[in-house]
């Protein structure tokens, strides 16, 4: 194959790794379920990508002595579902599965990370918040605040993406 | 290397002098010599010049749009993004392959497309707040330039991919950490492990002449970080008495999944590849004996101090090694190699011997003067095997 082939053949094959990439997660944006996350920030820097807040959320603990589950043997790496139900205006954990649960409406998919005697710690993969450079510090005096919570989309397979950050139930702008 | 001339002055006044060329000719000749070295110094800055902008650029794109990220719309930043690393590609493309004008300068705009891509990756990943330090993007990054490595051979992509290999392996072992594992102190077996997996790979390219120099790109990364595992395990920090290692089940797995890659590739090469250099089985048989080392070492830690005696014999092997093949085939790469790490053992170890032994003061003027003494005998052996190199061409 001739060389100029080849290079348009590469610069598509980039394309669609991009346009496939901002597709499956516009998708989520867009057909998901928004859910408000009770949250608490924490801040880092990305070397990458500038400044951003590490975001626990309550769900990011799971009591397996107060929560059900359909498995007990979790070992860290696990991927697990967690159906979700709105207590109060937040999502809060109902039940955790191992498998894709079936026949539930609203679940987003996480990894345990780490488990202290009957608590799982999970991670969703919504866990960043990025933010101008120097405003990750004014995030993190957030904590002081009541009512921090993170608006996120949860498509029908459990992905989940942050769309906003709230606080008082009012979205955070840095524009 | 780069350098292929084939003559020198010596050679050329000795022809004078036995008459077989006459004084016009050599001084053509000389000229000739003369001009053909410029040219390749000034191609040589070229490429350098041309590659340090194509990174300070790419630096300078993902650190601007990182900063305004937030006064900008999506679409924006797509475009932003797309556009430069589209519009570089494809210079690039114009300069180094249709034109052919200024190629070296092509070179360096195909590798910033090849940095932009990866740019865009990240900055997308941003622009959806997937989680910071995420391994996935870097093996996307990876999929994406690996065609460019293999349709289009091209040198520095490749060494950009090997190097993406190491990063992901490192982003993996961090992101899947628990805060009370030993997984960075087993760190350097996994990359000890996988430097070789890369050198294995390597030497599987020379089986096909077309990707011959792609295979050495890696051979020669995965020497590079194999000698820097090898040396990290050489302290008493990593190979040291630590009784039963805490790793996590994704590390332990890591390191089962690509010693067995590692010694299913350098069996191959061992027993199909055609070439039985004495260089290549020996090439073969260092391999599979490390990677043998690295699991013994891995699941069953000793309860003296034995193996960090062992590394440090087996770093001290490697690096004669090198240089005796490095020697014996000219390849000035194995040679440097060889030679930054002797220096670097050497330092370290007249350190750790000596800091507790001598008086501060003894301890300084003697380092400086080992220092002194020993970084110019190296530099002229090591500039003297390159005259010989050239020479012997």
């Amino acid at each position: 194959m001739k060389k100029n082939k080849l290079f348009i053949l590469i610069g598509i094959f980039w394309l669609i790794i991009i346009l496939v990439f901002i597709g499956l997660k516009e998708f989520t944006l867009r057909t998901g379920k928004k859910v408000l996350l009770k949250t608490v920030p924490i801040d880092p820097r990305d070397l990458f990508r500038g400044d951003y807040v590490i975001l626990r959320y309550e769900v990011s603990k799971l009591d397996l002595n107060n929560i059900p589950a359909d498995y007990t043997n979790f070992k860290i790496g696990d991927r697990i579902y967690v159906a979700l139900k709105i207590q109060d205006g937040y999502g809060t954990a109902s039940k955790i599965f191992r498998e894709l649960p079936k026949g539930e409406k609203l679940f987003i998919k996480g990894i345990v990370k780490g488990i202290y005697s009957k608590i799982l710690n999970v991670e969703y993969g919504i866990e960043s918040y990025f933010v101008p450079e120097g405003k990750g510090k004014e995030i993190e005096k957030l904590r002081e605040w009541k009512n921090l919570a993170v608006k996120v989309s949860i498509d029908r397979f459990g992905n989940a993406i942050i769309s906003s950050l709230l606080t008082n139930s009012n979205e955070i702008s840095f524009k | 290397m780069g350098n292929d001339i084939m003559v020198n002055k010596n050679q050329i006044e000795q022809w004078i002098r036995e008459g077989t060329i006459t004084k016009e000719q050599a001084d053509k000749m000389l000229r000739d010599i003369s001009m053909y070295r410029k040219k390749q110094s000034s191609n040589k800055l070229i490429t350098a010049l041309s590659t340090i902008g194509a990174v300070l650029i790419g630096i300078g794109v993902i650190l601007f749009i990182a900063s305004n990220w937030q006064q900008m719309p999506n679409i924006a930043k797509v475009l932003v993004l797309l556009g430069s690393t589209a519009g570089s590609y494809y210079k690039g493309y114009i300069l180094k392959y249709q034109r052919q004008t200024l190629v070296k300068v092509g070179a360096a705009l195909i590798f910033l497309g090849a940095l932009l891509f990866g740019a865009t990756i990240f900055l997308i990943a941003q622009m959806y707040h997937i989680n910071a330090n995420t391994h996935t993007l870097l093996l996307i990054w990876l999929i994406g330039i690996l065609p460019h490595v293999y349709a289009l051979k091209t040198k520095p992509i490749a060494g950009l991919a090997s190097l993406l290999f190491f990063i992901w392996i490192g982003l993996f072992v961090f992101r899947n950490m628990k805060f009370v594992s030993s997984d960075l102190i087993g760190l350097p077996v996994l990359y000890l492990v996988s430097g070789i997996l890369l050198f294995g790979i390597g030497k599987l390219h020379y089986l096909s002449d077309n990707l011959k120099i792609i295979g050495r790109i890696y051979k020669i990364t995965g020497i590079k970080i194999s000698m820097l595992a090898l040396f990290l395990l050489t302290f008493k920090f990593f190979s040291g008495y630590y009784g039963e290692l805490d790793l996590s089940s994704q590390f332990t797995d890591g390191v089962i999944i690509f010693s067995i890659l590692a010694i299913v590739l350098m069996a191959i090469n061992l027993f199909f590849n055609p070439a039985k250099s004495k260089t290549s089985i020996l090439e073969g048989a260092i391999g599979l004996g490390l990677l043998a080392l690295a699991l013994i070492f891995f699941f069953y830690p000793a309860t003296t101090n034995i193996y960090v005696v062992l590394f440090n014999l087996i770093l001290m092997g490697l690096i004669l090694i090198l240089l005796v093949i490095g020697y014996n085939r000219e390849d000035m790469k194995l040679v440097n190699i060889g030679m930054v790490y002797l220096w670097i053992f050497l330092i370290v170890r007249y350190c750790d011997f000596f800091w507790e032994l001598l008086p501060r003061s003894i301890f300084f003027m003697a380092g400086g003067l080992i220092l002194t003494l020993g970084s110019i005998v190296l530099e002229k052996k090591r500039r003297l095997l390159k005259q010989k190199f050239v020479k012997l061409k």
